[in-house]
């Protein structure tokens, strides 16, 4: 346990000073084993953890979700989703934000990624919302708030990552996402409504009224996000495919529809794949890291202690969870969020599952403080995508905007504290595949 | 003579993470098609779950070299960033060290995994592919890996400046 704690202790430090996530995870892991079982045992543990891990079966999903994001993004999806959603809520104080919103959903259930959400919404919405006349920070901020869905609405390559280091069913995962993402988007639309209905110099009404028969015809232009999704949820959910084959055949598809749509270049086919590969190698360079870490930490005993002690406690178990949070929160500002999850997921869940919570809903729980770490201060990674995309709007600007927003993704934690059925119904009642 | 020597690193790495990427896409169509011949005609691809397996080792082993050529590796360098110029050089030069002994030390058993791959004859489940040719991809891409620090490495000894390029970020 002490050895362990040391190890934390250090690996957090060098962490900081600025050492490459993924060496700093397997150096002090190399050494950490080292210290308890020896260096001729240790060592060999190098080939085993990178082989077994990039040759997990499992992990050949994430890919596929970063392509079906790049190619729906490729195939203009976007612009139509948003089209469509600007003529259904268009009446509603900030419309066009909570088109955004809508817009984001809906892009999220064909993008496994939180970050292309982000960007090919900021592409689409942004310009429409300034052409108005609309605030810049609520306009970037719905943006980057609204991109997160992008990891809580499956297809999420949040919660494959998840599932592989918990060795939870992908698939019930997957279909936890579903209502507390529809909850966290209607959040979100209502915290522009109650924003703008406030304070209407926000965001200027539009006057232009359409009629029921064009909002339902609109309808037409969106089928083919809406028969993706279908496909790879639905497949999933009746136990037709695996999380993989949903994944391939849902980026399959997507390719098909760029193609017909003539929106594929060679050069945009080839970006696309190389973007793919080259964010599952960087995440696969952490992976392999914190797996030596955290084999270290298990032979030293330290997650099992944790658990021990945490529950012995004097504490509600609610108390326990909101340290937890908190923890997560403060994590988030420094450090990339998926890595995040990825370094402390295999410690905590002991913890959780000790104190009888699901690790499915815990799962839901861990990707909603992704998201929340991808738009806190000061390095949010999403409000920087933004940024990138539209370079007129200072970043803190887009910070202002985006916190309200922040405070809804702890709204709706608390209330699938309160409320778990919110995420385990679905997957209670899913065919297993 | 050092410039000629660093391109060569640079061109075969990005050579060897072009081929990873496109790789990327007859997996797709593998796993699409498995799935198509399984539920319309019945026949499913012999051996999909292993190929997959195998392709997936391929992309990430020919793509971690190219991740440290982009300068791309996950880091938290807001506090780095505060440090004066020289502290971050030497820093920087210690980090590049450190993860240069780290992946040759992966290199080394790498081969040594490899070669007891060999000698137990490991084979795939179905289609009874030999394995160790993809336990050789570990010492392999760790290898380039390596290769991409040392350039790094020099570069900072010899310029006693950065080339801090991180564009990247995880989607």
């Amino acid at each position: 346990m002490i050895i362990g704690l040391i190890g934390v202790i250090a690996m957090v430090f060098i962490m900081l000073l600025g050492l490459p996530i993924g060496f700093a995870l397997g150096i002090v892991g190399l050494l950490g084993t080292t210290a308890i079982i020896g260096l001729s045992a240790a060592l060999p543990q190098l080939h085993l953890t990178f082989y077994h891990l990039v040759s997990s079966y499992n992990l050949t999903v994430l890919p596929f979700f970063v392509l079906m994001g790049a190619f729906a993004g490729a195939s203009g999806i976007s612009t139509d989703l948003y089209r469509v959603a600007e003529k259904w809520v268009r009446k509603l104080p900030g419309g066009l934000a909570v088109a955004s919103i809508a817009a984001c959903a809906g892009f999220a259930s064909v993008s496994g990624s939180s970050v292309a959400t982000a960007a090919t919404m900021a592409g689409v919405a942004y310009p429409e919302m300034k052409r108005q006349k609309y605030d810049l920070g609520l306009a970037t901020g719905t943006i980057a708030a609204g991109g997160t869905l992008g990891f809580l609405i499956p297809p999420s390559a949040a919660f494959v990552i998840y599932g592989i280091i918990t060795e939870q069913s992908v698939g019930q995962l997957l279909i936890s996402g579903l209502f507390p993402g529809l909850l966290l988007a209607t959040a979100f639309a209502l915290i522009v409504i109650v924003r703008v209905s406030l304070n209407p110099a926000l965001a200027p009404a539009n006057q232009v009224s359409i009629s029921w028969k064009e909002r339902i015809v609109s309808l037409v232009d969106v089928w083919g996000a809406l028969l993706v999704f279908l496909l790879v949820i639905g497949g999933i959910f009746l136990g037709f495919f695996t999380p993989t084959e949903a994944g391939a055949v849902g980026g399959f598809v997507l390719f098909i529809f760029a193609l017909i749509k003539r929106k594929l270049t060679f050069q945009s086919f080839f970006d696309t794949l190389a973007t793919s590969a080259r964010t599952i190698c960087m995440i696969f360079i952490v992976m392999f890291g914190a797996y030596l870490f955290n084999d270290f930490l298990t032979l030293a005993r330290v997650p099992m202690e944790l658990a021990a002690t945490v529950s012995a406690l004097p504490l509600s178990r609610y108390a326990i969870f909101g340290l937890i949070i908190v923890l997560f929160i403060i994590l988030g500002m420094f450090i990339e969020p998926i890595p995040m999850m990825i370094m402390t997921v295999p410690s905590i869940l002991p913890v959780i599952e000790t104190l009888g919570f699901s690790p499915i809903w815990f799962g839901v729980i861990s990707v909603l403080m992704v998201e929340a770490a991808l738009i806190t201060p000061p390095v949010g990674i999403n409000v920087f995508i933004i940024s990138g995309v539209v370079e007129e709007v200072p970043v803190m600007t887009i910070f202002k905007g985006v916190m309200p927003f922040l405070i809804s993704i702890i709204i709706v934690v608390i209330l699938l504290a309160a409320f778990p059925q919110i995420a385990l119904f679905l997957p209670g009642v899913m065919m297993r595949g | 003579m050092w410039g000629v020597i660093e391109k060569t690193i640079h061109g075969l790495v990005k050579v060897v993470a072009v081929i990873g990427t496109f790789i990327l896409f007859p997996m797709l169509l593998l796993t699409t098609f498995d799935v198509i011949g399984r539920s319309i005609f019945n026949s499913p691809i012999q051996g999909t779950y292993e190929l997959s397996q195998f392709l997936l080792v391929v992309i990430s082993l020919f793509g971690i070299g190219y991740v440290q050529q982009r300068n791309a590796q996950v880091r938290v360098d807001m506090f780095l960033n505060m440090m004066p110029e020289k502290v971050k050089l030497v820093m920087e030069i210690i980090f590049t060290i450190l993860g240069l002994c780290f992946f040759a030390l992966v290199v080394w058993q790498g081969v040594l995994g490899t070669l007891h791959a060999f000698d137990q004859g490991e084979t795939s489940p179905m289609l009874a592919i030999p394995s160790y040719p993809f336990h050789l991809l570990i010492p392999f891409g760790s290898f380039l890996l390596c290769l991409e620090l040392i350039v790094k490495l020099v570069n900072i000894l010899t310029n006693r400046q950065l080339q801090v390029a991180k564009t990247e970020v995880l989607s």
